[in-house]
């Protein structure tokens, strides 16, 4: 083989390698590509495969909200459905237990409807609450409230159960805990309210205690504390464990011993994690359960410091504390130590001591803590008193799980000064502690003023009309007192909302502001008064427990004019009332009620207007209703007599005027009774002689009473243009009343727009009002609250149109 | 343009010529010394154009019949390539009004790069086929030449008349079939 032919030979290698390469290579290339088709398939499979499943769950996302929505929708639909017919058997069950007469059975029988009524109504208020909460509707509301008031709704409902349970219901707080917080009261009432029940319904004996502690406070917030303990069933670790889920029951196996929804606590925990906190449980079977929880409330900046805390001249008060159990002894001293009084507990079996006591020193009050009162502890308190005769004089509270009846009705020999049925809120004891001393309180300052008040130029305010807002009922009586003494004519507004109401429809010269009250504060009152160019001039006197400098710049800064610490010094605060009021000579006011009384018994001519009123119980409201009456069946009786004469018709005639006398003698007529028993008289002896003259005097003085009787009305109601606007005024403020008590399904609300309706003038008003009526009637509270919302909105822009500008 | 019409292009220069023609054209056109080419690569177009030239030169035969004729060999090289193409095709015809559609499709799935040139085809009757070639390229004369060795292929007599619309870049063919 020569060269050419080996280097071919080569070549030919090298190119089918090269080809071989190519070929492979196409292969691979062609392999890849078929690899990548199907990669590209089944990408697009998936995408394609999500896509579809992402449009099916959107479409059943969809549908599970439009499910969702309807059964909100039907669910608040359905919870009006069924509380609009329950709210109207809790009434009528109410209406016929107290405005009728049943007998004992009937009452038995009326007394479970009500009870089954009212926890039906829960369950329904339950579900609703826990149907908003699963829609995320539920939204808590941020207002001033006092925790005092809080127990006291608390311990008004639950006093009933507690009490036929026979258990004590004990409220631990320390008096340094402060009382004014902003929160959702309600929801913590509901909470609290739920723990109570709870822990009322598991326990058969023994006892429920609330205790509150503050933990901390930070930054105006204030962590509180709240644990409801019990002596009752308890509950093992695995019953525990479910407790907090909604639906279930403790007892689910059981034969349903313990009624209620199961959502109870799932409502309270859904509640509690709303307001920053937390809720758990300790309990152990046999021994009892403790749901505690914490919670952080706003503090209320505008509510003053110190609030269980009794007068200084209280500090020196001793008081004897007996109980007959350890757990409330301990609790009640601690408080009452804490209200700033010197308090010596004892347990009601600890004789020798409480004798040591009673001999070795002097007390002002004597408080005796007991469960029930028994011929036993009435032998024992009064053999106390009779070995320590000097007890007899003291302040004596009296506190117990007895209905108060047992004093009226004299089945109790002991003569407390107060008496508490238990559960005790302690603000109500507190408030009672105060009320025991109060007259001495009372007339000490008042003794010490009047001394110093002489040298005062009083006379040239006195007469002056004085607006007292405070909420206190006793600070209210101190003030009132003290200022009515001193001859000013004085109104009282429980709030800053109802004085706002008051201003705008009378006068005042001068207006003395409580800061803390429910409702609308001082401070707030008075910014709303300021806001009003009106009232720029109208002096307010700040009343504060502080008579710290802060205290007066914060009433300054708000625009009221100066500050008066309480109590009430009365030489400090007519200086400034002499100061703040305009010097003028004022009509002086008058104090005898009985002159008040006259003011409102009509005048009209013919008819003895006081002896008719004074049969109805001096009810002159109702006397007013039988005269307006009177006119309308007045002129059938006129025409039915006339009638009557013209057909000779003997029997109606006598009938007629019969009527008459009867009605004449009912309205105080004393004139037409006289002419209407003549007439009669004459009628039945047959002296027809005498028949024609007496039937026109008799018709003639129908007539006249008739027509004095409307001219009255007429007068009373034409006479002044102010009068009508004071009128429309009250009656507005009637109808607010009346809607508030529709929203809360009263069922005084009926008795409320009868009233109404007797003062309601307006003919367009009044018809308005029958439609309303018709609804409150048939017990539809819900549609007749929204027809009075509406007529209200109308009379507000009616007064709008009205005011002179 | 694909690497394979290079390849075999120098090939049927090698063989119906020698390698020595094979060497001064590549010298010729400039692509002695640093050029080489594989089937699967992709080349300009215009070496292909210097190659044609040179080999006219060397040869004294006319450029369009040198392409026809390269048109005629690459066909034949093709069926021997790639004989899955062949299955169950009957005619040239047929054959040829499917290059767009199955021929193209299986060269994208291997070289989806490639500028392949464009068949429009109108089938007027059993035996008359109308295609519209289009390219970027001048290479009218190898459609011409690769519809011709179609033919052979089929052992079809094939008439094919040829109207230049573009250069060599736009041709109408009517291919009759006897």
């Amino acid at each position: 083989m020569d060269e050419a032919d080996k280097w071919k030979k080569r070549f030919e290698r090298e190119r089918r390698a090269r080809k071989e390469a190519e070929n492979i290579l196409e292969l691979k290339s062609k392999e890849l590509y078929h690899v990548n088709e199907e990669l590209r398939g089944t990408l697009e499979n998936l995408e394609k495969r999500v896509q579809e499943r992402t449009q099916e769950l959107s479409v059943a996302v969809e549908e599970a909200q439009k499910a969702n929505t309807a059964k909100s929708a039907f669910l608040a639909n359905m919870s009006h459905e069924i509380r609009t017919p329950m709210n109207a058997m809790i009434g009528f069950t109410e209406l016929c237990l107290h405005k009728t007469s049943p007998s004992p059975k009937q009452k038995q029988y009326l007394n479970k409807i009500h009870h089954s009524a009212i926890s039906l109504l829960g369950i329904i208020n339950d579900i609703l609450d826990f149907s908003k909460i699963e829609a995320g509707e539920m939204k808590m509301k941020n207002v001033p409230f006092t925790l005092g008031h809080v127990f006291q709704n608390l311990t008004n409902l639950v006093s009933d159960k507690v009490h036929s349970k026979n258990l004590d219901f004990i409220i631990e707080r320390s008096p340094d805990l402060s009382d004014h917080f902003i929160g959702d009261a309600g929801r913590l009432g509901q909470i609290l309210l739920n723990l109570t029940f709870n822990a009322v319904k598991f326990t058969h004996k023994g006892y429920v205690k609330l205790t509150i502690r503050q933990v901390k406070v930070k930054d105006g917030y204030s962590t509180l504390e709240f644990s409801v303990s019990d002596t009752g069933i308890g509950m093992t670790r695995e019953q525990q464990e479910h407790l907090f889920k909604p639906f279930t029951q403790v007892d689910n196996s059981d034969t349903r011993k313990y009624d209620g929804t199961g959502l109870g606590l799932a409502i309270a925990k859904d509640f509690v994690k709303r307001m920053d906190g937390d809720i758990w449980l300790e309990s152990a079977p046999g021994v009892g359960s403790t749901f505690s929880f914490q919670i952080k409330l706003k503090l209320n900046p505008d509510a003053e410091k110190t609030d269980h805390k009794l007068p200084r001249i209280f500090s020196k008060k001793q008081v004897l504390l007996i109980d007959d159990q350890t757990i409330s002894l301990k609790g009640m001293a601690n408080y009452l130590e804490g209200c700033g009084l010197n308090v010596s507990a004892f347990l009601n079996d600890q004789t020798t001591d409480i004798d040591h006591a009673c001999s070795s020193q002097e007390f002002d009050l004597l408080i005796y803590n007991i469960s029930q009162i028994s011929r036993a502890c009435e032998q024992q308190l009064n053999d106390l008193l009779d070995r320590h005769y000097r007890l007899r004089n003291l302040k004596f509270i009296l506190i117990s799980n007895d209905e108060p009846d047992l004093f009226e009705d004299g089945l109790c020999t002991i003569t407390p000064t107060a008496y508490i049925q238990k559960p005790i809120d302690p603000s109500y004891l507190f408030d009672t502690i105060l009320e025991t001393f109060g007259n001495e309180v009372l007339s000490e300052t008042a003794r010490r003023q009047d001394l110093n008040i002489d040298s005062l130029p009083l006379d040239k305010i006195q007469g002056a009309h004085l607006l007292l807002v405070e909420d206190n009922k006793i600070n209210q009586q101190v003030a009132r007192e003290l200022l009515e003494h001193a001859r000013f004519h004085v109104d009282v507004a429980e709030n800053g909302q109802q004085a706002l109401d008051l201003l705008n429809t009378k006068t005042y010269d001068c207006v003395l502001m409580d800061i803390q009250m429910p409702v609308m504060g001082g401070y707030e009152a008075t910014r709303h008064i300021r806001a009003q160019r009106r009232f720029a001039d109208l002096p307010i006197i700040a009343m504060t427990a502080n008579a710290l400098v802060s205290d007066k710049q914060a009433a300054i800064e708000a625009g009221m004019n100066d500050h008066v610490a309480k109590p009430i010094n009365t030489r400090v605060l007519f200086s400034v009332l002499l100061d703040v009021i305009k010097h003028k000579d004022r009509p002086l006011p008058q104090t005898t009620d009985v002159q008040k009384q006259a003011i409102d018994i009509p005048k009209i001519k013919g008819l003895n207007t006081k002896t008719s009123i004074k049969n109805l119980n001096g009810d002159t409201k109702i006397y007013q209703q039988i005269l307006k009456t009177f006119c309308f069946v007045g002129h059938g009786l006129l025409q039915d007599l006339t009638h009557a004469v013209g057909e000779k018709n003997q029997e109606a005639m006598i009938g007629t005027t019969h009527t008459l006398k009867g009605l004449a003698a009912t309205i105080g007529a004393e004139m037409l009774e006289e002419k209407s028993r003549q007439f009669e008289y004459t009628l039945k002896d047959g002296n027809p002689d005498q028949t024609s003259n007496l039937r026109d005097h008799l018709l003639e003085e129908l007539h006249n009473t008739i027509t004095a009787i409307e001219t009255f009305f007429q007068e009373n109601t034409n006479t002044s243009a102010v009068r009508a606007v004071q009128d429309h005024k009250k009656i507005k403020q009637e109808l607010l009343i009346l809607c508030d008590m529709l929203d809360q399904y009263d069922v005084a609300a009926e008795d409320q727009f009868h009233n109404i309706m007797l003062a309601a003038l307006d003919k367009k008003l009044r018809n308005s009002l029958i439609k309303i009526g018709e609804k409150i009637e048939a017990y539809e509270f819900e549609e007749a609250h929204a027809l009075l919302s509406a007529e209200l909105e109308h009379l507000k822009d009616n007064a709008n149109e009205g005011t002179p500008t | 343009m694909l690497g394979a019409v290079f390849t075999e292009f120098l090939e049927m220069v090698e063989d119906k010529f020698s390698f020595d023609v094979a060497d001064k054209i590549l010298e010729e056109a400039g692509l002695a010394d640093n050029s080489s080419f594989t089937a699967v690569g992709n080349y300009d177009h215009g070496q292909m154009v210097k190659l044609v030239v040179a080999l006219s030169k060397e040869t004294n035969m006319e450029i369009d019949d040198l392409i026809k004729t390269f048109g005629a060999h690459l066909f034949g090289q093709f069926v021997q390539k790639y004989p899955m193409f062949f299955d169950n095709v009957d005619s040239s015809l047929d054959f040829l009004q499917g290059i767009e559609d199955k021929i193209h499709t299986e060269v994208r799935k291997l070289y989806p790069h490639a500028e392949l040139p464009s068949f429009e085809c109108v089938r007027h009757s059993d035996n008359v086929l109308e295609m519209n070639y289009s390219s970027t390229r001048p290479f009218g004369d190898l459609a011409h030449g690769l519809i011709a060795g179609c033919g052979e292929h089929f052992n079809d007599n094939l008439t094919i008349q040829r109207i230049d619309l573009d250069g060599s870049n736009h041709v109408h063919f009517i291919i009759s079939k006897e």
